[in-house]
């Protein structure tokens, strides 16, 4: 822990900065996303009447996230996010007048309170047992756990405690039905809440790994939730007509892949992918203003053509791309082959990752365009050389951080997470080739509904209709 | 086993669904009054247009064969609707001195005049006296509104259902129907799209709904499993459904719409897909399908909760209310409050125009003179008039008209690499031209290889895409792209980082563009031969009046709107393009005028440009005021110096443009309003066409040198190079009544915001790429924002109806009106108001070839 800084408050014990790699990324990354949002703030509200309000609810928010970062102990980081919560509720009421606002607020209410009491046990646990809530003096408890006289099944349950409250705080199923919900306040909320606030999850337990070690199954069992929330929420997503609510499922389901990483003990990957999913949902929503109208697409004989009808100085450019891509990929393959992820539970995501690049590959040969298929080699090229780049970077400030001491590999936590990715990629392609078949079609519309979860919240929680 | 026809009696009798589930050959006479009903409601719907092409409509289009009261009336007699501007917005514009005592006199006795017609709708209430208005006006105004929206109207069932029971049923039922309808229009938003596409709406919904346990889950038990049982056709629906409702036979109108009237959106919508979509056609049946669907679930709620409602005294009381004093005096009041603001304006326009020059000739005035540099036609957008104003301004040898932004060229355009076109025409007639764009001054072997690389991005970028959405992959991509969007945020909140990215970008792009324009391939093979487009050149230019007097450079001037990241931007386009850019149409019409053989045919026909007159194509950007010339390379040397003059008297017309707009918009500065342009957080580009509120056609000597305040449609009319009135009867069918329904649009949209407006745009959710929510779900929002109409402490926009002025003997209009029905009743009904000006003189059309002379009245009486 050499390269953390902790610096205590005057006289408050429990109160405190723990400044390291991780929270300095996730610092970074809520400066960045609140500068975002209120500069979009600035012009999109300027007719609102109530922007004095806004701007003070949202500098609340920020001004708690960025607390919540760099807190040094568990009861402050719960609080921190409670006190975020409480600044959010007011952001999504900003139009209070709306019944869709109030729902989306007091859904939001009674899921984050569930989660706030899991981390509120998880604080008292750790008060009981160690005497305070420190993640620094945590640490140092598990690290040496076998030589003091930590009760072994209380630091399991207090690892139970924190999966359990990052796993609801972070609309992992079935408690993500408020999110879709949200749209009903300003679109800057919706890239705030989306792009900086529901990841907090995450980030909690990369702060506090080295706490999960004592609770294996609590690992697997977040595995297991992920999974099951990505690749249920992925499918959601395919079949929602509005461009918010289709980015809302998406979030969910990127959140499930977090958590799954998390599960996996791949911290810095889902640090990783916390940060890239933060960056690229606030563009999503601050920019939701604009259509994706399919073009009509042009015959497609004319693809065949190939090189017959290119100037001369496309040729260069892509004879330039086709070099670049054998360049890209060469530095790919080093970079993987001298610092692999080296895991015993990276294979799942490599593998992800590469059928990923390989269908989008695929797809663009099935054209039988060479200038498509040149230009897709490059881009798949970049976009390997960015993964394996950007984890890189992003490995080398989180690993300065407390690690999750010794990492079992978890064999049946990878087969499910594979399985999953399996089912949801036939699923999909079911729904491409057999549009007409019976289940393909009933399932359609189940998951258009998100298997009516949505909807039995909505009947379970009556007073939010009538509030 | 095919069950034998029931008789007449059973199908109107008994209405359980065994009986309908077999009953397919019923007659037609047993749904007459159904049918009747049917179309009463579909008449009143007024369509909406996807994003893409959203053009201004009216929403009171289906009531113009009524009076403007009464339909404030029948409007208020079945839901919240207001026509009517409220009385707190009225007490203001008089509190602002927007309008005086005077002017309520004046409304108030044309009232009296014409109450003889229009008194049967209010007989309490004609002996008012402007003292009573004055004093109601000085009441408290919130509570007068209140009192009068106390009073109920007709509501659906499931509104009743909510009142009693305080549920949100009402909600629930819109929320499930747009989410069928979004399914089914989605255009590319879902990748995994509703599988029963192929069929109608309503099939569509029923093999859904079938499954779809959502009712159920929201505690409707019973719901989806009585949907197997439903009738086939959408009529028997609708049939069985009144009847489990218990609406009596002669409420059917109203209960449609009142229904309709709950959603009027995805109302709309359906009636633009049956009627006007490229896939209408006699077999769609939309707007039926919706109506049995909504009221389906309006009578499964009713059935399956045992809810009933007594609608024949429910009516009745509706109807007392109506007859009410205090509520007929409020209406009444604002009727004539409104008219009051609008003979206001009215004065002030009619104080400002030059009479004497509405009967010059305008030969005279151009011979005179020496021969102008530059003829400019601009669109008869309000946004013209400014810009007009200060080309004019700018210098003595420039001349402008106004005319319809389309050319009168009805094309289609199709870009290179396409297979289907934009239609490039007002919404309400079709394109008859396909023009395909090609690369300009190069061998086809270039546009082939335009079409070619066009091809290649489109694949690309769609196999992109799909690695972007689709289910397994979006992970991979999010995780290794998240840093570039990053920077593209970061880039967009700094334009100028942005436009440099990008160009840096396009140096890797697969295919730089050069110069694409359209051009004149392919179309004699569609049948449209050098004769005939000489005859549409011809029609251009007799049509806007422009056929003698050519200058050297006549510029055909379209308009668009630049904005970013807003899906409402096609609002803010040329309506007489279908709401989109002007270009294509300007580009393709100015190519037309100079080819050699068109000059020949038109020479033939009497119209001789002269050889060195040439057309060349412009657009003025809206939101930044700058005007784009285009196509200048085919200019022969000799003309360099008039374009440079050209260019510079551009420059300052946009200079000034943009100084009078910048205050209008309440910006720090005029460079505030290139940003405009650009940043992708700005709600409010430009004001539009807010504050439309007047149209007038006539020679520009009549206006010229006024300023309108960009309040005026400007259309080039001159009576003399007009004998047989041919252009006049296309000006008062076609360009005045565009230019009425934005007026309305504007018009709704500031009066009733709930049904007709979209609502703050910061909370807009676009849906299916083709329309748009506010927030979660529910209805499909119609017209405009409301940060259109409103500057976030009051409305920018006054709600007018819109006044024709029209510089033409009475002796020729009278007939026109008399020869379209509609022009009589909108005029009629007062939907808009018309004033001629006949020998130096002002004359008001009173409906019934009936003719009001406005007696000019000096300013000091009232200032």
């Amino acid at each position: 822990m050499g390269s953390s800084a902790i610096f205590q408050l005057a006289g408050i014990p429990e109160f405190g900065f723990y400044f390291d790699g991780a929270s300095a990324l996730m610092l970074a990354l809520v400066s960045f996303v609140g500068w975002l949002v209120c500069r979009f703030s600035v012009r999109y509200l300027a007719d609102d009447p109530n922007r004095g309000i806004y701007f003070r609810w949202i500098g609340f928010t920020l001004a708690t996230v960025m607390l919540m970062t760099v807190s040094s102990s568990l009861l402050m980081f719960t609080l921190c996010w409670g006190l975020t919560s409480l600044g959010l509720h007011h952001l999504l009421l900003h139009f209070p007048d709306r019944p869709g606002a109030r729902r989306a607020a007091w859904n939001k209410f009674v899921a984050s309170r569930t989660g706030d009491l899991c981390l509120a046990l998880a604080c008292l646990f750790c008060y009981l047992n160690f005497g305070t809530t420190d993640f620094e003096t945590l640490f140092l408890h598990y690290a040496n756990a076998d030589s003091s006289a930590v009760p072994a099944a209380g630091s399991a349950v207090v690892g139970w405690l924190l999966v359990a409250g990052a796993a609801i705080k972070s609309v992992q199923f079935p408690f993500h039905t408020w999110l879709p919900l949200t749209m009903e306040a300003p679109t800057p909320i919706s890239a705030l809440m989306h792009g900086g606030i529901v990841n907090a999850g995450g980030f909690l337990l990369i702060r506090s790994q080295p706490l999960l070690a004592s609770a294996p199954n609590a690992m697997l069992f977040l595995t297991i939730v992920g999974t099951v929330t990505a690749v249920f929420a992925s499918l959601v997503m395919l079949t929602q007509t509005s461009i918010k609510r289709s980015l809302a499922y998406s979030t969910i389901a990127q959140m499930g892949f977090m958590m799954l990483q998390c599960g996996l003990g791949l911290f810095a990957a889902a640090m990783l992918h916390l940060i890239a999913h933060s960056l690229y949902k606030a563009h999503a929503f601050l920019s939701s203003g604009t259509l994706r109208v399919p073009q009509n697409s042009a015959a497609s004989a004319s693809l065949t053509g190939g090189w017959s009808g290119i100037s001369t100085r496309q040729k260069w450019q892509t004879f330039l791309q086709s070099l670049g891509s054998v360049f890209l990929v060469a530095l790919t393959i080093t970079t993987i082959a001298f610092r692999p992820l080296n895991h015993p539970n990276a294979w799942p995501l490599i593998a992800i990752l590469l059928f990923a690049i390989l269908s989008y590959v695929y797809q663009s040969v099935q054209t039988l365009s060479i200038p498509i298929v040149i230009y897709a080699l490059f881009r798949a090229s970049l976009v390997s050389c960015l993964y394996v780049s950007s984890f890189r970077i992003v490995d080398a400030i989180v690993s300065t951080s407390p690690q999750y001491s010794t990492v079992p590999a978890q064999f049946w936590g990878a087969v499910i997470v594979v399985a999953g990715f399996v089912f949801l990629a036939v699923l999909q392609i079911l729904s491409v080739r057999l549009p007409h078949n019976r289940f393909v079609q009933r399932l359609y519309v189940h998951l258009s509904n998100g298997f009516y979860i949505e909807s039995l919240w909505r009947k379970m929680l009556p007073s939010s209709t009538a509030r | 086993m095919i069950m034998p026809s029931l008789t007449n009696d059973t199908v109107t009798d008994s209405f359980d669904a065994e009986t309908f589930a077999f009953d397919t050959h019923s007659t037609p006479h047993d749904f007459a009054p159904l049918e009747d009903a049917i179309a009463y409601v579909r008449d009143l719907v007024a369509p909406v247009w996807p994003l893409k092409d959203y053009v201004a409509v009216t929403p009171y289009a289906g009531f113009a064969n009524q009076h403007f009261l009464a339909a404030h009336q029948q409007l208020q007699s079945v839901s919240t609707c207001q026509l009517l501007p409220s009385l707190r917005e009225l007490a203001k514009s008089f509190a602002a001195k927007r309008f005086h005592i005077h002017d309520i006199e004046l409304a108030l006795g044309e009232w009296r005049f014409q109450s003889t017609s229009t008194a049967s709708l209010f007989p309490d209430a004609c002996d008012m006296t402007v003292n009573d208005i004055l004093r109601y006006l000085h009441l408290d105004p919130t509570e007068n509104e209140t009192a009068a929206a106390n009073l109920e109207s007709l509501k659906t069932l499931s509104s009743w259902f909510d009142l009693a029971n305080s549920t949100n049923w009402s909600n629930i039922i819109l929320d499930e129907i747009g989410k069928h309808c979004a399914a089914y229009y989605e255009n590319g938003q879902s990748s995994w799209q509703n599988p029963w596409k192929h069929l109608s709406l309503l099939e569509a919904w029923r093999s859904a709904a079938t499954v779809d346990y959502n009712m159920d889950c929201l505690g409707l038990v019973g719901f989806r499993a009585s949907i197997a049982a439903l009738p086939h056709s959408a009529r028997q629906i609708i049939s069985q459904s009144l009847h489990l409702l218990g609406v009596p036979q002669q409420l059917w109108p109203q209960y449609l719409h009142c229904l309709v009237l709950s959603m009027p959106g995805w109302f709309a919508w359906t009636k633009y897909q049956t009627d006007y979509s490229p896939t209408a056609s006699s077999t769609r049946s939309d707007f039926e399908d919706l109506l049995a669907i909504a009221l389906t679930y309006e009578s499964k709620l009713a059935q399956l909760t045992e809810f009933s409602v007594d609608w024949q005294a429910y009516w009745r009381g509706v109807g007392k209310r109506s007859e009410s004093t205090g509520l007929q005096k409020n209406w009444l009041m604002r009727m004539i409050l409104l008219r009051a603001h609008e003979l206001s304006v009215e004065r002030g326009l009619l104080q400002s125009i030059n009479v004497k020059s509405a009967h010059l000739p305008e030969v005279s005035e151009t011979q005179i003179k020496s021969r102008k540099v530059a003829q400019i036609v601009c669109c008869i957008d309000v946004r013209s008039e400014r810009i007009r104003r200060n080309l004019e301004a700018s210098s003595e040898s420039i001349e402008t008209f106004g005319f319809a932004g389309f050319f009168g060229v009805p094309i289609e355009h199709l870009e290179v690499g396409q297979v289907s076109g934009v239609s490039q025409v007002p919404v309400l007639i079709k394109p008859q031209i396909q023009v395909r764009e090609g690369i300009l001054d190069e061998p086809l072997s270039h546009t082939l290889a335009a079409i070619s690389a066009s091809a290649v991005r489109t694949r690309t970028e769609a196999i992109w895409k799909k690695f972007q959405y689709s289910a397994t992959s979006c992970f991979s991509f999010v995780e290794s792209m998240g840093g570039v969007f990053g920077w593209k945020s970061f880039a967009s909140t700094q334009h100028h980082l942005g436009l440099f990215s990008r160009s840096i970008l396009k140096w890797f792009a697969p295919l730089s563009s050069p110069q694409r324009g359209p051009t004149l391939c392919g179309l004699n093979e569609q049948g449209f031969d050098h004769r005939k487009q000489a005859e549409l050149a011809a029609a251009v230019l007799r049509n806007i009046g422009l056929i003698d007097d050519f200058a050297r450079l006549i510029v055909l001037c379209g308009h668009a709107a630049q904005t970013v990241n807003n899906p409402l931007s096609a609002s803010l386009d040329c309506g007489a393009c279908g709401g989109h850019s002007g270009k294509p149409n300007a580009r393709f019409a100015a190519l037309l005028l100079n080819q050699s053989y068109v000059r020949e045919h038109l020479a033939e026909r009497g119209i001789v440009i002269p050889a060195d007159t040439f057309f060349i194509a412009a657009v003025h950007n809206t939101t930044s005021d700058e005007i784009e010339l285009c196509d200048l390379q085919h200019l022969p040397e000799s003309h360099q110096k008039d374009i440079e003059q050209l260019r510079r008297c551009a420059r300052f017309a946009s200079q000034q443009t943009r100084q009078e707009r910048s205050t209008a918009l309440g910006a720090p500065s005029t460079n505030n309003l290139l940003q405009r342009c650009l940043d992708w957080s700005e709600i409010r580009n430009e004001w539009g066409l807010a504050g439309n509120a007047a149209f007038v056609a006539g020679p520009r000597a009549m206006t010229r040198g006024i300023n309108l305040d960009g309040q005026v449609f400007l259309h080039s009319y001159s009576q003399e190079k007009d004998p047989q009135s041919t252009t006049l009867e296309l000006i008062m069918t076609a360009p005045l009544i565009v230019a009425h329904w934005i007026n309305l649009q504007y018009y709704a949209s500031t009066v009733d915001q709930a049904h007709y407006g979209s609502g703050t745009k910061t909370i807009h959710n676009p849906v299916g790429n083709f329309g748009i929510l506010s927030g979660n779900s529910g209805d499909l929002r119609t017209g405009l924002p409301m940060e259109s109409v409103h500057d976030g402490k009051q409305f920018y926009h006054h709600p007018l109806r819109l006044l024709a002025v029209i510089a033409a003997p009475r002796a020729k209009i009278t007939p026109i009106i008399r020869k379209h029905a509609m022009l009589e009743s909108l005029l009629s009904n007062q939907w808009m108001h018309l004033v001629v000006v006949d020998n130096e003189k002002f004359y008001r059309y009173q409906g019934n070839n009936a003719w009001q002379w406005i007696q000019q009245r000096s300013e000091s009486l009232h200032s």
